[in-house]
């Protein structure tokens, strides 16, 4: 489609449901015709594994261990309505450096020029989202990823996490790094998730860019190793994430977050556990007087 | 090193502890890190004035030059491989692992490494000596430290009976130039007085030296570098610590040192002293006599000194007790720990910064400068004579120390050998003035 491709991040904490997010998100683009590069950047190497069916993949780095110039095909894979599937991997828990790993992946990615060669119309990195060292900042650092998003529940760790990503887009966009498009509400189960998660982009300046509810459909997917897209084409769930996919890569504008301080957040999370707990409380009282 | 330094005067601490192996006979060094850690040692040893390339005295240095896929998953087994290999093909004695920056950011599990290798039955020990941690001094003082305390662990030849034996630390090999000739000459002045020094380091170091270090009767501490050292065996071994107020400079600062030790040792007899120091005091008249000539041109002179801990604080004393100088301005470039000299309060600045050095030096007024021979173009622009006392290359470490009495000597012809220039009338200068 386009001569240049968008370059989207997407970040979030363990285990918040970003590889799913970013795979259905893939899926949901290649369904439409794109041309569609996922970048796994979790030691991990997990994160297209929903769109390749299981299928063995080598990492980036483990080429880079074996000391051997890979090409493109021997660390990448076609997933899913021809999604190009790659992962950065990294070390084993524990040894090495995975933040450097990060930054020798997406370096040895350009000397490959994938993108010149495989010429996609989107590249999602989904990036390991505590963004604990420079290593993590790597895709939103200048030109790479344009927007960054964030997948978050209403956890409050899930919410640190993004508190940290947005001061980490703050430190690099004044030269030239990512700006952020906004957060995406994943695993949305309890009455009270949706309230919080709007109140905290609210105080930080940002945006929720799509609410995603907890589903038995992702689980099921997940089970047979599909997307959503690819394994329940006409369910509700996979609605959701065709309009989140549409969102994500539309031009809307981005901007530079608020993160709160460390009191600030503390603050603001004291208030709405007395919201939360008060609620019950109420109601339970209430109950007790019938 | 919390600060970026301009004109730096010392390498890292692992250039430090890489220096310090390498002066040690029998001990390899084996640097774990990337490669130019152990190139830049090669060349940060020989100091600004002969930056020309890896000294031959360095060279080979076993290194396990890391590159990026180290970085990414580990160098521990880099590192297990570059053991093996060196002690394949280099002669036995102690292996000393220092490991560098890099690899102490991804904190590799080094001591598992050097672990694996004793069970082995080999003799290694690892020093954690990344360059972010300090000066070269530094370097020194981990390095030592951890040899000083764990050496009964290290599979040495035991060392022979020598009655009086005395450590000597805080000299850091290379990094305070006139190293191994101060050893030297404090080895004759112990011996003068029926102890024996423990050099460590240079030829009457090595080996031997290391595995005697805990039958001792005492620990000299010259630099504040040393003490740690000392304190590690004092709680390992139980040997005594004696700390010294730097280089003894001068037959009086001799005594000093002599009656400290006599103390804590009861090994030395006063009649021992008294004929050592005779002779020191009569070499030291004889060489003031030497240069009377030339002192007395010289006149009082406000003196601003720049140099080492073990060097300067007691360089200022001498200028100060002996020839009635004044100190303007101490400038300790190793920037110890701990406090300050006392005597020369106010005028004590710590710092490895060639800005801030110069800066103190301008602002001190000295009409003589005592420093390296980096700052000649200072001195010249300030119109004051520079004795160099440091930046002088590998001659110094051999015919250039400050200890006792011929320390003393030494320093004078070099505060004497500085032109001076005089303030005659000559025609020229009645002709301007006119």
């Amino acid at each position: 489609m386009s001569a240049k491709p968008k370059h989207i991040a997407i970040y979030g904490k363990g285990g918040i449901g970003k590889s799913t997010t970013t795979s259905n998100i893939s899926a949901a683009l290649a369904e439409s015709g794109f041309r569609v590069i996922q970048i796994g950047c979790d030691p991990k190497s997990d994160s297209t594994v929903i769109l390749r069916g299981g299928a063995e993949l080598p990492t980036v780095l483990d080429s880079l261990r074996d000391r051997s110039r890979p090409k493109l095909e021997d660390i990448s894979t076609l997933g899913f309505g021809g999604v190009l599937c790659i992962e950065a991997g990294g070390p084993v828990p524990g040894v090495g450096c995975a933040g450097r790993g990060i930054a020798a992946a997406v370096d040895l990615l350009e000397e490959l020029d994938v993108f010149g060669t495989f010429k996609p119309d989107y590249v999602l990195y989904d990036v390991l989202g505590d963004v604990v060292c420079g290593g993590f900042a790597v895709p939103i650092r200048d030109g790479i990823a344009e927007a960054a998003f964030v997948v978050a529940s209403s956890d409050f760790m899930a919410i640190f996490a993004a508190n940290n990503l947005f001061k980490a887009i703050d430190k690099y966009a004044a030269t030239g790094g990512a700006r952020l498009g906004g957060v995406i509400a994943n695993s949305l189960q309890t009455p009270y998730a949706r309230d919080l998660l709007d109140d905290f982009a609210a105080r930080t300046g940002t945006e929720i860019v799509g609410y995603v509810p907890r589903s038995q459909a992702v689980a099921q997917s997940e089970l047979y190793g599909q997307t959503v897209i690819e394994a329940q084409p006409y369910s509700e769930q996979a609605e959701i994430y065709r309009a989140l996919a549409r969102r994500v890569v539309g031009d809307h504008p981005t901007r530079l977050p608020k993160p709160l301080d460390g009191p600030d957040l503390k603050d603001w999370a004291k208030q709405w556990g007395d919201r939360i707990f008060g609620v019950e409380h109420g109601a339970k009282n209430s109950a007790a007087r019938l | 090193m919390a600060r970026p330094l301009v004109g730096f005067h010392d390498g890292c601490a692992l250039h430090g502890a890489l220096a310090t192996a390498a002066a040690i006979e029998g001990v390899t060094p084996l640097v774990h890190s990337t490669p130019g850690c152990a190139l830049r040692g090669a060349f940060s040893s020989t100091g600004a004035q002969n930056f020309r390339g890896a000294p031959i005295h360095l060279s080979p240095i076993s290194s396990t030059n890391l590159a990026e896929k180290h970085i990414v998953f580990g160098g521990a087994s880099r590192l297990r491989e570059q053991i093996k290999n060196t002690l394949s093909v280099l002669p036995r004695g102690l292996l000393v692992v220092i490991t560098g920056c890099p690899t102490e950011m991804i904190g590799d599990d080094v001591p598992a490494m050097v672990r694996e290798a004793v069970t082995q039955g080999e003799a290694v020990v690892d020093v954690g000596a990344a360059g972010f941690l300090g000066s070269a001094h530094r370097g020194y003082e981990r390095l030592v430290s951890v040899l000083a305390s764990r050496v009964g662990e290290l599979n040495l030849a035991p060392a022979s009976e020598a009655p009086g034996l005395v450590n000597i630390f805080g000299i850091v090999p290379r990094y305070d130039e006139t190293w191994a000739s101060d050893l030297d000459e404090i080895s004759r002045l112990l011996a003068g007085v029926g102890l024996t020094a423990n050099p460590i380091f240079g030829p009457g170091g090595g080996l031997s030296s290391l595995a005697a270090l805990p039958k001792a009767v005492a620990s000299l501490v010259l630099s504040p570098w040393g003490l740690a050292p000392a304190q590690a065996l004092q709680e390992k071994s139980g040997v005594a610590t004696v700390v010294a107020d730097g280089l003894p400079i001068g037959a009086d600062a001799v005594e000093k040192l002599l009656r400290q030790l006599a103390a804590a040792t009861g090994a030395v007899e006063e009649t021992a002293i008294e004929r050592l120091l005779s002779s020191e005091r009569r070499y030291e008249d004889f060489a003031l006599d030497e240069t009377l000539d030339a002192l007395s041109r010289l006149g009082r002179r406000r003196v601003a000194l720049v140099g080492n801990s073990l060097l300067a604080g007691s360089l200022a004393r001498f200028l100060v007790s002996t020839l009635g100088w004044e100190a303007s301005a101490l400038v300790l470039t190793d920037e110890p720990d701990g406090p300050l000299p006392t005597d020369l309060a106010g005028r004590v600045v710590a710092t490895a910064d060639g800005v801030e050095t110069a800066a103190a030096i301008r602002a001190s007024g000295a009409d003589f400068l005592i420093a390296g021979a980096r700052y000649g173009a200072l001195a010249a622009e300030l119109g004051i004579p520079l004795a160099a006392i440091a930046d002088l290359g590998g001659r110094a470490s051999l015919s250039g120390g400050f200890v006792g009495a011929r320390g003393a000597a030494r320093l004078l012809a070099a505060l004497t050998a500085t032109p001076v220039a005089p303030k005659l009338f000559t025609p020229q200068a009645a002709l301007a003035a006119r």
